[in-house]
């Protein structure tokens, strides 16, 4: 599904990703973990277009996609939800789901209401829990339906492939449980693809197939929840020093 | 957002959607439709002078509905929209003086339209496909503002330069021969009508909605698959065809042209009529530029002189304590007088 080889981002002199290389399958859910700064962020801008690799290329089905815009990406399947949520306030719950639903049509047939986008609405907010909010201002939501909205908007987007910036960011315990129900949930209802940056281990744990942590700028180790925590170096990352 | 959608949105967050939509979507069909009639019906009452007075006003506000789609709605302030009015203007005076076609008069108004529209557009994809926004984008239209009517006054063989175009009243469409003022008003009336439904409509379909979004949040709005700069050139392009379609009437209205409407106090104004009226409501636009210019209108000489202090004044109240503006607040008096009357008949 993803291929990313040897790719590098450098900010004048400083190395934020460094000879990154990435495997993902089709259908796999894999998470990415890592202290502050080891470049998680950095490597989603990477891969949805916001920031052209410095070096190195990445590879979607096949395809050759390195450095293409954010927007040629989404069309491609590729669809991001960002760190702090990122909904338009303003509008209400259904409007920031339909104008995800139109988000690819072309712009000379944006003058017309397309019926299905209401009908993809409506099986959306179900799955996501709003279907009592609809017509609320997204503004006014908790935090926690804000970035469930995110990832509504994200999926009405219809991608193949998903990568969700920390989508538990700032939940409670319960919000996180329902969160982690729900990924998994359209995980196997849409045979999604998904990169997961998170930094709750028992979200990782219950969620991921596979998980790579990378550490200052590089792909420290690769594998199963059980090996990763039973790695020296990881603990060494994670619980002091460099 | 428009009243359309907050009504429908309103209608999914409370059960019996029907009962409460439909009373008052009559209700302002009919007021609207009355107000309609008694404006067509005016120029029976009003002397010459007034009637030609408020065509004007209402060619402003068709332009400040522009202006408000895309500072409003796209939140993108140009300081230039006169430039694109006077566009409209020049492009109409100048085909209605200088070419001497069987059926100019309507190949004034329609390159008027296309002209502004065209330039916006494309202007709009240069600017926009560079990254320009903000304060950026203000700077530039600013600039656009002070060309063109740098360009209007020194291009005297083409534009008449600063003495300005005289360019003949009235225009024919087809068997009507609309030369009195009370025609013009007419034809300004309808024109403005459809004007505004025209925006309404194009503001509350889905490309109105990305346009919303654009403003909100431009990232999330690219990264959902949109071409946000493509998105504004269409807004910039259709405040220019708004815009050019305003001034396009406003050279046989007035008769008359000069460089000064193409500049920066005549740009100046239609943010003051946006912004007193309410920003990104559309209708506000409309109603604050002829509001604004009746009162001036009405004001005696040696008020004239205070003009720009008591209006800047005014523009001042009602940014800090009402920024909805007029449109705003009629609204909330409307859903007040609403809901006492729902109280009142709970009560009976």
């Amino acid at each position: 599904m993803l291929e990313v080889d040897q790719v590098t981002k450098r900010y004048g002199g400083i190395v934020a990703i460094d000879r990154v290389s990435l495997r993902v399958e089709e259908g796999e859910i894999r998470c990415l973990v890592g202290p502050n700064g080891a470049g998680k962020t950095t490597l989603f801008n990477v891969l949805a277009g916001s920031t052209k690799p410095s070096s190195g290329s990445i590879r979607l089905r096949g395809r050759d996609v390195t450095g293409l815009a954010p927007r040629r990406m989404s069309r491609l399947g590729v669809a991001r939800k960002f760190q702090s949520p990122s909904v338009f306030d303003e509008f209400t719950v259904r409007d920031n789901l339909e104008v995800a639903v139109d988000g690819k049509r072309p712009v000379r047939h944006l003058l017309r209401h397309d019926r299905r986008a209401d009908e993809s609405v409506e099986d959306l907010v179900d799955e996501l829990g709003l279907a009592d909010h609809l017509g609320v201002k997204a503004g006014h939501l908790s935090h926690g339906q804000r970035q469930w909205l995110e990832i509504g908007m994200v999926l009405a987007n219809e991608p193949q492939l998903l990568l969700l910036d920390e989508p538990t960011a700032g939940m409670t315990r319960d919000e996180t449980t329902s969160t982690e129900a729900l990924l998994r949930r359209v995980a196997r209802g849409r045979r999604l693809t998904m990169i997961v940056i998170e930094h709750d281990i028992g979200f990782v744990r219950a969620l991921g197939d596979r998980i790579t942590v990378l550490h200052k700028g590089q792909v420290l180790v690769e594998g199963s929840a059980e090996q990763i925590e039973g790695n020296p170096e990881v603990r060494r990352v994670y619980l002091g020093g460099s | 957002m428009t009243f359309a959608h907050d009504l429908r949105s309103a209608g999914t967050a409370e059960p019996p959607p029907t009962a409460r939509r439909t009373p008052t979507a009559a209700w302002r069909g009919l007021v609207l439709l009355a107000a309609a009639v008694a404006l067509w019906l005016l120029p029976m009452v009003l002397d010459t002078r007034s009637v030609s007075l408020l065509s004007r006003f209402m060619l402003f506000g068709l332009a400040a509905l522009g202006l408000d789609l895309l500072w409003g709605r796209a939140g993108l302030l140009s300081l230039g929209h006169a430039a694109l009015f006077g566009l409209g203007c020049y492009t109409s005076g100048l085909v209605l003086t200088r070419t001497t076609w069987a059926a100019n008069d309507l190949v004034a108004v329609l390159a008027g339209i296309a002209v502004p529209a065209a330039f916006g557009f494309f202007a709009g994809l240069v600017l926009f496909k560079g990254r320009i926004k903000g304060v950026y984008f203000g700077i530039v239209t600013l600039l656009f503002a002070l060309l063109f009517e740098q360009l209007a006054g020194t291009w005297g063989s083409l534009t008449g330069g600063f003495n300005g175009l005289v360019v003949p009243g009235g225009i024919t469409i087809g068997p009507l021969d609309l030369e009195m003022p009370s025609d013009m008003y007419r034809v300004v009336l309808v024109v403005s009508i459809l004007g505004y439904l025209v925006v309404r409509w194009f503001a509350s379909s889905p490309l109105g909605r990305a346009i919303e979004a654009s403003r909100m949040n431009d990232l999330r709005a690219e990264a959902l698959g949109y071409d946000v700069a493509v998105v504004r050139a269409i807004t910039l392009g259709a405040a220019g065809a708004l815009a050019g379609l305003a001034g396009a009437l406003y050279a046989p209205v007035e008769g008359f042209i000069y460089p000064n409407q193409l500049g920066l106090v005549a740009s100046t104004s239609f943010i003051v009529w946006v912004a007193i009226g309410g920003r990104g409501t559309l209708i506000g636009a409309f109603v604050g530029a002829v509001i604004v210019n009746g009162v001036q209108s009405r004001l005696s000489d040696r008020f004239q002189e205070y003009w720009p202090l008591l209006i800047g004044c005014f523009l001042l109240v009602v940014i800090l304590f009402e920024p909805g503006g007029v449109a705003g607040s009629s609204r909330r008096l409307v859903a007040a007088v609403g809901s006492v009357r729902s109280r009142f008949r709970a009560r009976s």
